[in-house]
């Protein structure tokens, strides 16, 4: 048999044996995306907990403003 | 995310195919291609203007890396083990016995074959796409490639790859 046939052949068996297939490409891209998705909204929820937390803590802070440790009256 | 889309696809079959040859069973591969490119999307900004070569070489060993850590987390012997016969395989018993046989071939590969049989028979890549992605001398790459193609022709015979004349 000819090399390239042999080559033909061997990545016919090797990709059938190492179940390389497109229906398994498609799988693993949805599931990808769908992780990187949560991922982002995720972060997106945090940073959006942070500023709005941040955003609320001032008035609170300023409104029982502590003038500081030495401060005598 | 298009831009991703197209370097995933470009790149999904290399990838999930070192992680096969690594011995990994089909879920566990699946997860590490995952990982893999879980990583690449985060680092997307950087890797996106990289030479194609450097792109291939960052996932390869970020896939080796990640499988590594995978095999010492699970603390599993490596390959011919129970790690095979134990996958789901969930295929009809010929192609569970033509997993198996694969698998053994490469077993009995170096480390470093391993992956050169995964980017010619796998990804389809000539040997001096293989030689640019692993940085060696195009000549040493088509050598070692007849060595393997040599081997896995005797030990896959059954499956039709008769020895090149």
């Amino acid at each position: 048999m000819e090399e390239r046939e042999v080559d033909g052949r061997l990545t016919e068996v090797l990709q059938k044996g190492l179940g390389v297939t497109r229906e398994r490409e498609e799988t693993m891209w949805g599931e990808l995306a769908a992780r990187r998705a949560l991922e982002m909204a995720a972060w997106s929820a945090f940073v959006g907990a942070i500023v709005r937390m941040t955003r609320n803590l001032r008035p609170a802070m300023q409104a029982c403003a502590w003038p500081g440790p030495f401060y005598r009256e | 995310m298009v831009e991703f889309e197209v370097f995933y696809r470009k790149q999904v079959r290399l990838v999930y195919g070192l992680a096969r040859a690594r011995a990994e069973g089909p879920e566990q591969a699946e997860d590490l291609t995952q990982e893999t490119f879980l990583r690449a999307w985060r680092s997307f900004g950087g890797l996106s203007g990289m030479e194609p070569a450097a792109q291939r070489a960052w996932l390869m060993r970020t896939v080796r890396n990640l499988s590594i850590d995978a095999w010492r987390r699970r603390e599993v012997e490596v390959v011919g083990s129970r790690t095979l016969e134990g996958s789901a395989w969930g295929g009809s018993p010929e192609q569970s016995d033509l997993h198996l046989d694969v698998m053994g071939a490469l077993a009995e590969l170096e480390e470093g074959d391993r992956e050169l049989v995964v980017m010619r028979y796998v990804e389809e890549m000539n040997s001096r796409e293989i030689g640019e992605a692993l940085g060696r001398p195009e000549g040493t790459v088509r050598r070692r490639l007849a060595r393997c193609r040599e081997m896995l022709a005797r030990r896959l015979a059954q499956w039709g790859p008769e020895e090149a004349e």
